[in-house]
């Protein structure tokens, strides 16, 4: 059973709408037309009934008639001798036996039947007299022929009676098939009638859900559209499973619609990217125009200083002041760096040539010496590297970690590789920072107005942005304190990979 | 309303299907319905029919009489063993015909017997006579035509009918004068009545000493049309001043009328009916007290003796020229014990 209804689904829905609407219309026809046959049938049936019905009344009916001509002719040649008379008798008589033959000649106890044997039987005697009656009136036997007519008339009537009683008898019978075939016309009326009510009933709904089945999906399929059109791109699927033509389009539509969410996807996709690259582009820029907008600041007093600073070394070497002359070139190289790297990246050999630089200042300037050490793996100073970022660290650890001590301030630098990092250690043994400046730093709250006093204008918020942007990863700058006077280290940590591309 | 079309849809060829095969069912089944009722209804019954050999007819002077009908359907019933049809002839006719009528179309029928109820008028004798030439057999029943070439008659004793009246109306007689009536056909050639009545006559004046007190009477009953012996019976009960004390009825339609004028006249109690057969109303008058006795003739031997008489003619060429059915005298007393016989037979007349 289920699997019919499922072989009957998959075939309606395989079917196109014209066959579908053929076969349902077909279907109702066949059924029309069949009510119909069934009801002509019938009624034929019914009508020939009838006919036959009374058929036995005409029978008996034309028996009376030819009863009556052969006993009038025979009274009328009794009475005139005429030959016309004679002719029409024998007519007629001839008639008479060949009717009387129909009827039925066995003993039976159906009452009709035995008085149609009677009828014969008694017409044979009436023919067999009445012809003894025109013999007599031919011999003009008188006696003889009135005696006999008299016994014919007699039988005549006797017959007579037969037969209108037997007619009656038919008739009562024939009346009462009669009823039945009306009240059968009848029944067949009401069956037709309820046959054709409940064909309506079925065809009307049968055309309801086909009519609905053919326009639903066109309504949906208007709906989706009509959404889509509204720029709704996220309708859902038309479900409509069918074979025929809205199922088509139905599936069309559908495509259509995977489509252009995929297509609104991928544009989206896209678009985020671009913003997410343009955005990136942007902090970086204005990163850069931030530390260039320092620096252009302070252009006016390196170009200068710089022009200056070359004079005075070499009249410190015209005087044959050799370490102030040192310490004048060293300057000179730390500011020339200064205007030469801001806009682009370097290698760590440039930048820790830098540090070398500031770190000779700062001994020369102040007093204290300043007890700086690095150990650089050979292998890894032409790793390349944004610009400016080693020097801001040892101004900061200078100025925040051992500027104020009172026992001797170390710094120390060290490059080495580990696991799939290059990392750039710098220690030193000063106050330390306490774990909440950490993390204020690395968010980039850090710095404040004294440092840009001190420092020559790039902080380490900076320096982390940038370093973060070059590479791309978060933990790129780590800050280790272990406490108050513990010193601080800092350490960023390179991945290899830019090491390769540098080499 | 979305989710309602999916449903729908889904639905649709189960829809199909079922409206499909009920349509389908329902005008089938329908169909055959109609073709079964039409063809089992009335019409095909003409077919129901037996076929037999031999021909018979009753003829009886009334064919309403419940005692005539019951010898018919005990003579029907034992001429099928015979392979012969008894006809009731004249009772399908719409012109009611005398019996001597019936005789000659039964005669003109070419029957191959004739069970008549006689009378003993000259034209009967003619015609059975005529009949008997033609070769057919004609046996009379109940009353004779002995002048006739009859084969044989069949009848009750007639003698011994009349005791019976007789005896009853010496059981009714309490000492005071009585007028007793017989109700007689006015066919006077009638010996059998004669016979009856002379035998009421004996048995009262035998069983009487004083024979003055019993005024015996027979009163002829116009039987020359139809309606006629109701009339007279009225007449006889509206005739106050000679009101009778017992009517002695000879057959079934005088004792009916005769009980029918007594309750209508309020003269039950008045007027003692000594009746003539057992039927069912007849019986229930002996129940209420209207009719005071009855004489049953056995109906049902009469009738197989009918046909008994014609075979053994048909066979062996000679029959006994009178036979009899017993009979036997019904009243109150003996109402509940017959009844019970009569259930217990199985027929109820």
């Amino acid at each position: 059973m289920n699997r019919a209804i499922s072989l009957i689904k998959s075939k309606w829905y395989s079917l196109k709408i014209r066959t579908k609407l053929i076969t349902v219309f077909m279907f109702t026809f066949l059924i029309v037309l069949i009510i119909n046959f069934f009801m002509y049938s019938n009624i034929n049936a019914i009508t020939r009934k009838i006919d036959k019905v009374y058929m036995s009344n005409v029978n008996l009916n034309q028996l009376i008639e030819s009863l009556a001509a052969v006993q009038n002719s025979m009274t009328d040649y009794l009475n005139t001798k005429n030959s016309a008379a004679l002719q029409e008798y024998y007519a007629w008589e001839q008639n008479y036996s060949k009717q009387m033959g129909n009827l039925n000649n066995e003993i039976t106890d159906d009452d009709r039947l035995l008085m149609e044997k009677n009828i014969k039987s008694m017409s044979e005697n009436y023919l067999r007299i009445t012809n003894e009656t025109m013999q007599a009136k031919r011999s003009r036997n008188v006696e003889k022929y009135k005696k006999y007519y008299e016994e014919a008339s007699e039988l005549f009537t006797h017959i007579n009676t037969y037969i209108y009683s037997l007619n009656n008898g038919q008739f009562k019978y024939n009346s009462h098939n009669y009823q039945v075939l009306l009240s059968s016309l009848q029944y067949l009326e009401t069956i037709v009638t309820i046959i054709i009510i409940v064909v309506i009933i079925a065809s009307i709904v049968l055309i309801y859900f086909l009519t609905y089945s053919i326009t639903n999906p066109l309504t949906e399929l208007a709906e989706a559209a009509n959404e889509i059109a509204k720029g709704h791109f996220d309708v859902s699927l038309i479900k409509n499973y069918a074979l025929d033509e809205v199922g088509i389009v139905s599936r069309a539509f559908n495509h259509m619609i995977i489509s252009i969410q995929e297509y609104i996807q991928r544009i989206k996709m896209n678009l985020e990217i671009e913003n997410a690259m343009k955005e990136k582009e942007l902090i970086i820029a204005s990163h850069l125009k931030d530390a260039q907008l320092k620096y252009l600041q302070a252009q006016i007093n390196p170009h200068f200083l710089f022009n200056t600073l070359n004079a005075g070394a070499q009249l410190a070497m015209m005087e044959g002041a050799d370490t102030t002359c040192v310490f004048i070139e060293n300057m000179a190289d730390f500011f020339r760096y200064n205007i030469k790297k801001i806009n682009e990246d370097a290698t760590l050999e440039e930048e820790l040539k830098l540090v070398d630089n500031y770190i000779h200042i700062l001994n020369v300037r102040f007093v204290g010496e300043i007890n700086y050490k690095k150990e650089v793996e050979d292998t890894l100073i032409k790793v390349r590297v944004p610009s400016m970022i080693l020097q801001p660290i040892v101004e900061n650890a200078v100025n925040y970690g051992i500027r104020d001590i009172e026992w001797e301030g170390r710094i120390e630098l060290k490059v080495y590789e580990e696991d799939s990092f290059i990392n750039i250690s710098i220690s030193d043994n000063g106050v330390g920072i306490s774990e909440s400046k950490i993390q204020e730093i690395l968010q980039g709250k850090g710095g404040g107005s004294e440092k840009a006093k001190n420092s020559n204008g790039i902080g380490l918020d900076n320096v982390i942005t940038r370093l973060r942007l070059y590479y791309g990863i978060e933990d790129v700058f780590e800050i280790i304190s272990e406490g108050h006077n513990k010193g601080t280290q800092v350490i960023i940590h390179i991945p290899k990979v830019n090491k390769a591309v540098a080499c | 309303m979305n989710k309602v079309g999916q449903g729908n849809k889904r639905a649709l060829p189960i829809i199909l299907y079922i409206s499909i095969v009920s349509i389908f069912i329902i005008t089938m089944f329908s169909f055959f319905y109609f073709r079964q009722k039409f063809f089992t209804i009335g019409l095909s019954k003409e077919v129901d029919y037996e076929t037999y050999k031999k021909h018979y007819v009753m003829i009886t002077s009334d064919t309403k009489s419940p005692f005539w009908e019951a010898v018919y359907q005990e003579a029907r019933t034992e001429a099928k063993a015979y392979n012969a049809y008894v006809e009731y002839m004249g009772k399908n006719l719409s012109t009611p015909y005398d019996t001597k009528e019936l005789l000659k179309i039964a005669t003109n029928c070419n029957v191959d017997g004739i069970i008549l109820e006689g009378d003993e008028s000259e034209e009967t004798t003619n015609l059975i006579n005529k009949a008997v030439e033609k070769g057919i057999m004609v046996i009379t029943v109940l009353k004779d035509n002995p002048k006739s070439k009859r084969q044989c008659f069949i009848g009750v004793n007639n003698y011994n009918l009349g005791k019976l009246y007789g005896e009853q109306v010496l059981a009714l007689y309490k000492g005071e004068p009585e007028r007793v009536l017989v109700l007689m056909d006015s066919g006077s050639s009638d010996t059998n009545q004669n016979i009856v009545y002379s035998s009421i006559k004996e048995t009262i004046y035998e069983g009487l000493k004083e024979s003055d007190t019993v005024e015996l009477q027979a009163v002829s009953i116009r039987n020359d049309n139809r309606f006629s012996s109701e009339e007279s019976i009225r007449d006889i009960i509206m005739d106050v001043k000679h009101l009778p004390s017992i009517m002695i009825c000879l057959n079934d339609i005088d004792t009916k009328c005769a009980y029918q004028a007594v309750v209508d006249h309020n003269k039950v109690g008045e007027i003692d009916i000594l009746g003539y057969y057992d039927s069912q109303d007849i019986l229930a008058a002996i129940q209420k007290q209207i009719v005071h006795s009855t004489v049953a003739i056995d109906s049902k031997e009469m009738g197989s003796l009918c046909i008994w008489a014609l075979e053994e003619y048909k066979t062996s060429g000679h029959v006994s020229s009178y036979l009899t059915a017993d009979m036997e005298m019904i009243t109150m007393k003996e109402l509940d014990i017959y009844l019970q016989k009569m259930n217990e037979v199985g027929t109820t007349p």
